[in-house]
């Protein structure tokens, strides 16, 4: 039952028995906030908190709408209604709090590396219409130790984490340690995933240990790179978090990149500076070798610094191998063979393409592309921007690559003086330019609104300068700006709601 | 670049760059910044905090309402304020980035005509 506003503000939807009562509360935000807290698939302690929280909320927004004049019944309702569907938010909250430790690539989106059981294949071209792959990345594939390659692990979701940490070790008669303290913080909440007593909440079905782990991580919405994982150190078996093992594997790397800066510098045409080639290297390196664990991507195992021509890398020992690899590939691979139109390897079902931009920087116009809804369907955390060649790289299916070709051919133009300067769109309004130069914001009623100049700013929001207004401002906006329908074809319906007419 | 969620999460992590607060100030405050036009919803708000707390982007810690701002009921009710971690500082900076880097763009191909030939 959702306890609407209306329903609440008259508090007697949800009285019944077992509903808390808060002597000199009104009583509906009570009543709601039990209902929303019985929605929540989240701890007891989580739910507390959401409450107290949105208790605090609610009383300062109550107390503000009685100040403005109205009435407690109408201000509680209002305010409540504010917080949209209990449904809904309770949804929300869930999901937040159980959002992955993941983080998701920042700026620059490349081939994906989803953990470590994708093995991450990379392709350099030969040219069009002839292309082979030239190179793979193949992780060594290791053994688990002898003791346990054999054990199939069977289990119940109900099972408690201590008592299958230890079934582990009977199984391979090694004795056990379990680094509780690294694995309680991997849930992050007041009630952890991974405490001795809870249940591991999946049903194994003769999975071996690796199997059963990536399992494991995954229910718990943790990357293989944030999750649990496992050693035999010393004739026991340890469980901790990966980035427990992480740190004490840290190994200080330097490479040597004369060879990678050569290679680009003297294929680019107008040539490139050292500078600038060595900030691609450690873009391409920090967007392909698991990203999440760069300092520069928000991380904190793993870093890089170029001192002149050598690159130091302080990361996981895990890491290093492909560090190498990439750096290795780009010495030998000039950017010519990557800036061919439409140059395209296949593996698998999945194509990859280069695609060279002429007018508009390679980052800024992925970004863009990354941005267009009409492209959604497009993994973008397998592109990548190459600076030095300025083009763009994209791996996926025939498809998916012929939209982003649209969508890049629609991007890459030159800057023509005629045009207006947008700053950011809002979706809900189709924009496009008008023949006389101005920009023609159209409304989902067909309401039309000429302008002159559509600019947000950080003060002042989104603010439309109409033709004929001389220079008078009117807002044009609500809620948060994201570019989303520049680029795509006219047929494309957006929505909107509302737009100042002149 | 920026999608909505990632717009909202560049107001949140701004806004507590420049101090601690909690959940209602922060709606006044993106409120207030925009005249109005940017409503950042208690509904988006509260859950996008605690993912961001889930992130480690901000930190936060209960503190009891004072006097002056709580109503006769208020007593006793406490606040969660918010901080941002310096892992949210790094974030915040990634975000203007991108934020930047897509206005560059957008100028690039639209076309930008100088401010003073504008009729503002």
């Amino acid at each position: 039952m959702i306890a609407r506003p209306e329903s609440a503000a008259g508090g007697s939807s949800l009285d019944r028995a077992g509903e808390p009562e808060v002597l000199g509360e009104p009583r509906s935000i009570a009543a709601w906030l039990h209902g929303l807290s019985r929605r929540m698939n989240v701890p007891a302690s989580e739910r507390r908190a959401v409450c107290d929280e949105l208790d605090a909320h609610l009383r300062q927004r109550v107390q503000e709408l009685m100040l403005c004049g109205q009435s407690e019944a109408k201000a509680t309702a209002g305010a409540i209604e504010e917080l949209g569907d209990a449904d809904e938010l309770a949804r929300r909250y869930t999901q937040a709090y159980s959002y992955p430790r993941r983080r998701r690539i920042m700026q620059i989106g490349m081939f994906g590396i989803a953990g470590a059981a994708v093995v991450t294949a990379i392709v350099t071209f030969n040219g069009p219409g002839s292309v082979i792959p030239t190179s793979a990345f193949q992780p060594p594939r290791e053994e688990p130790p002898a003791a346990l390659r054999d054990i199939k692990i069977t289990a119940d979701l109900s099972l408690r984490w201590d008592d299958f940490f230890q079934a582990i070790g009977q199984g391979a008669s090694l004795p056990v340690f379990v680094h509780w303290p690294q694995l309680r913080g991997l849930s992050g909440g007041d009630v952890p995933t991974f405490s001795p007593d809870n249940g591991i909440g999946v049903d194994l079905q003769g999975f071996s240990l690796d199997a059963a782990i990536t399992m494991l991580n995954d229910h718990a919405n943790l990357t293989s790179d944030m999750g649990l994982a496992y050693r035999v150190q010393d004739g026991r078996i340890i469980f901790s978090s990966q980035a427990f093992f992480d740190r004490q594997e840290t190994v200080l790397v330097t490479y040597d990149l004369t060879a990678a800066i050569g290679a680009r510098q003297g294929d680019i045409d107008g040539g490139a500076t050292t500078q600038e080639v060595i900030d691609s290297i450690k873009q391409l390196v920090t967007a392909l070798v698991h990203p999440d664990l760069w300092a520069e991507n928000g991380g904190d195992l793993a870093r890089m610094q170029t001192y002149g021509t050598k690159l130091f890398v302080s990361a996981p020992s895990r890491l290093q191998p492909k560090v190498q690899w990439v750096l290795a590939e780009m010495a030998t691979a000039g950017p010519k063979d990557h800036a061919l139109p439409g140059a395209g390897a296949n593996i698998g079902d999945t194509q990859t393409r280069v695609f060279p931009l002429k007018h508009v920087a390679a980052g800024e116009a992925l970004g863009v592309i990354r941005s267009l809804h009409s492209l959604q369907p497009v993994d973008f955390t397998r592109a990548a921007s190459d600076a030095g060649t300025n083009s763009i790289i994209v791996q996926g299916s025939a498809d998916l690559l012929a939209r982003v070709g649209a969508a890049i051919d629609a991007i890459d133009r030159p800057a023509t003086p005629d045009r207006k300067p947008v700053s950011m769109l809002d979706p809900r309004f189709q924009i496009r330019a008008a023949g006389d130069g101005g920009l023609v914001i159209r409304a989902s009623d067909g309401t039309e609104l000429r302008c002159e100049e559509l600019n947000i700013d950080p003060e002042a929001g989104m603010q439309a300068v109409p033709v004929g207004a001389k220079g008078e401002r009117v807002p044009v906006l609500g809620d948060l700006p994201i570019l989303n329908n520049l680029f795509t074809t006219p047929a494309r319906t957006v929505p909107l709601r509302e737009l100042p007419r002149q | 670049m920026l999608t909505g969620s990632e717009s909202a999460e560049l107001v949140v992590l701004s806004l507590l760059s420049e101090g601690a607060s909690y959940g209602y100030q922060l709606t006044k405050d993106a409120a207030a910044r925009s005249e109005g036009h940017l409503r950042l919803t208690p509904g988006v708000l509260y859950p996008l905090l605690r993912q961001l707390e889930n992130e480690g982007l901000i930190t936060s810690s209960w503190d009891a309402v004072r006097a002056e701002d709580a109503d006769d009921a208020g007593e006793g009710r406490k606040r969660k304020w918010y901080r941002l971690s310096p892992k949210g500082k790094r974030r915040l900076g990634q975000r203007v980035e991108a934020y930047e880097s897509l206005r560059r763009v957008i100028d690039a191909f639209v076309g930008v005509r100088p401010r003073e030939e504008g009729t503002r």
